[in-house]
């Protein structure tokens, strides 16, 4: 990967709010390339017209290198992140989309995967907790979020990270022993069983908040939400929206995460680590926290590739 | 989190039952099962938060009711909403959504207020008009997106 960027894009506003976004960074962003020119190791900023446009091109670009900016509601957005197998849709929300895929980018050279580090600034307030058994766990959740002033947020973040952090901290602490056990031949645990990690297994749950957002990252020692696993999981929930019969959840936990969050992202290393990390804007009203189109993104550390762990 | 707490009170043919507190998997209606009354009515006015194991055991409870029996929710507050909204079987379908809680958003006074509406005052998916019961401000803003928000309402 080196420090050039493409953009495609016919747009001149969404040109120059990349450029204002990107304007500290060493990256040097190049408009409409010819395709000659582009190599394998660019990084690739798209609207969504141009993509489709050149769908076929597209298809040879390395998915984690790939951005498309999508104008496109939630379940359209799901449907294209399926289809053509994304780790980058960022939602077309004006003067908002080039500072987040700043904060993509600048993650991505800096190969610092993990926590929340890349999206929040130095005053950012922070408080971890560490998970090891499923007793009292919205309680603690309760307790942290309650040292955080939501002032100059509308009322109901709160509520939402409460639903969120219940629903990725139960994924964690059942999905993850459970898979392990059905390679044992055991019989996996349902969610009225307490369950209690072992060893060095801990779910860690940290909350952040500084004058942009405030972001909530659910880190786990499984490392099982493969890509396969999360678009699966999602593209039937948004197709259904429907309850499943299963031991370890109802299907729907993900969906319920993802709708609310402004931002989705997932760290992920097989069978080692996996991290869901949802972000919500700074923002007194309701209605703006709803219309925002939601963006997601997939981050995959291969084996033997280093990454700051912070 | 407080778990849930059920209060019921049986009034002739009706069935009221107040719900208190969190819908998870944990949370047992049992107790509401073969009761006899034709109309159940359920107060959410209390419920803290409901999660995706809460939300089945929800659908398998009032899936399990009989058929003839007419389901009343009250007081839904926004998280029941979204709920019914955002997910197939929350709500059964032929019940009655007699009235739950909008978000509005109020310039003046610079906060967002709740407010407790009837099913039959929106027409047509239109927020009805508010005052901010903060401040006084008239016909304050409604701050969610109407079509969306009120789509519940194409169920009943």
């Amino acid at each position: 990967m080196n420090n050039h960027v493409a953009v495609y894009t016919e747009s001149d506003s969404i040109f120059e709010q990349l450029k204002v976004a990107l304007d500290s960074s060493e990256l040097i962003l190049h408009l409409n390339p010819t395709w000659d020119d582009y190599k394998e190791e660019h990084l690739v900023i798209s609207d969504l017209l141009s993509f489709e446009d050149r769908i076929d091109q597209f298809s040879l670009v390395n998915k984690s290198l790939l951005y498309v900016i999508s104008p496109l509601p939630d379940e359209e957005n799901m449907r294209l992140i399926e289809r053509h197998e994304l780790r980058h849709l960022v939602g077309q929300n004006e003067q908002i989309f080039g500072l987040e895929i700043a904060d993509h980018l600048k993650k991505q050279f800096a190969s610092r995967l993990w926590g929340l580090n890349p999206y929040m600034d130095e005053t950012a307030t922070i408080k971890i907790v560490s998970l090891s058994d499923s007793k009292f766990t919205n309680e603690m959740i309760q307790e942290n979020l309650s040292h955080f002033d939501f002032k100059d947020y509308f009322s109901s973040p709160i509520e939402y990270l409460q639903v969120m952090a219940n629903e990725l901290v139960s994924n964690s602490l059942y999905k993850g022993p459970n898979r392990k056990r059905a390679e044992q031949g055991l019989e996996g645990f349902d969610r009225k069983s307490p369950v209690f990690l072992k060893g060095a297994d801990l779910v860690q749950i940290t909350l952040g908040m500084d004058g942009k957002g405030i972001a909530l990252s659910v880190q786990d020692s499984f490392g099982g939400l493969a890509y396969d696993i999360l678009i699966s999981s999602l593209k039937r929930s948004f197709e259904e929206k429907t309850v499943m019969e299963k031991k370890d959840g109802a299907g729907l936990g993900l969906y319920l995460t993802f709708l609310h969050s402004n931002q989705f992202i997932v760290n992920f290393r097989e069978n080692f680590r996996t991290e869901v990390i949802c972000i919500i804007d700074k923002n007194k009203r309701y209605k703006n926290y709803k219309q925002r189109i939601r963006s997601f993104h997939f981050f995959q550390e291969v084996t033997g590739e280093k990454t700051n762990n912070k | 989190m407080k778990r849930l707490t059920i209060n019921k009170q049986i009034l002739q043919d009706e069935l009221s039952v107040e719900l208190i507190g969190c819908i998870d998997e944990d949370s047992d209606f049992k107790e509401l099962a073969g009761l006899g009354q034709e109309t159940i009515s359920f107060d959410f006015d209390k419920i803290s938060m409901i999660n995706s194991c809460g939300i089945r055991e929800w659908i398998k409870f009032i899936d399990l009711l009989p058929a003839r029996c007419n389901i009343v929710y009250k007081n839904c507050p926004q998280i029941i909403i979204e709920q019914i909204n955002m997910v197939h079987g929350f709500f059964r379908e032929g019940s009655v959504i007699e009235s739950f809680y909008a978000p509005y958003y109020c310039d003046k006074c610079g906060k967002e207020a709740k407010v407790h509406l009837k099913s039959d005052t929106v027409k047509n998916r239109k927020a009805p008009k508010s005052d901010c019961p903060n401040c006084g401000n008239e016909n304050i803003e409604f701050d969610a997106i109407e079509g969306q928000y009120f789509s519940f309402l194409g169920k009943i």
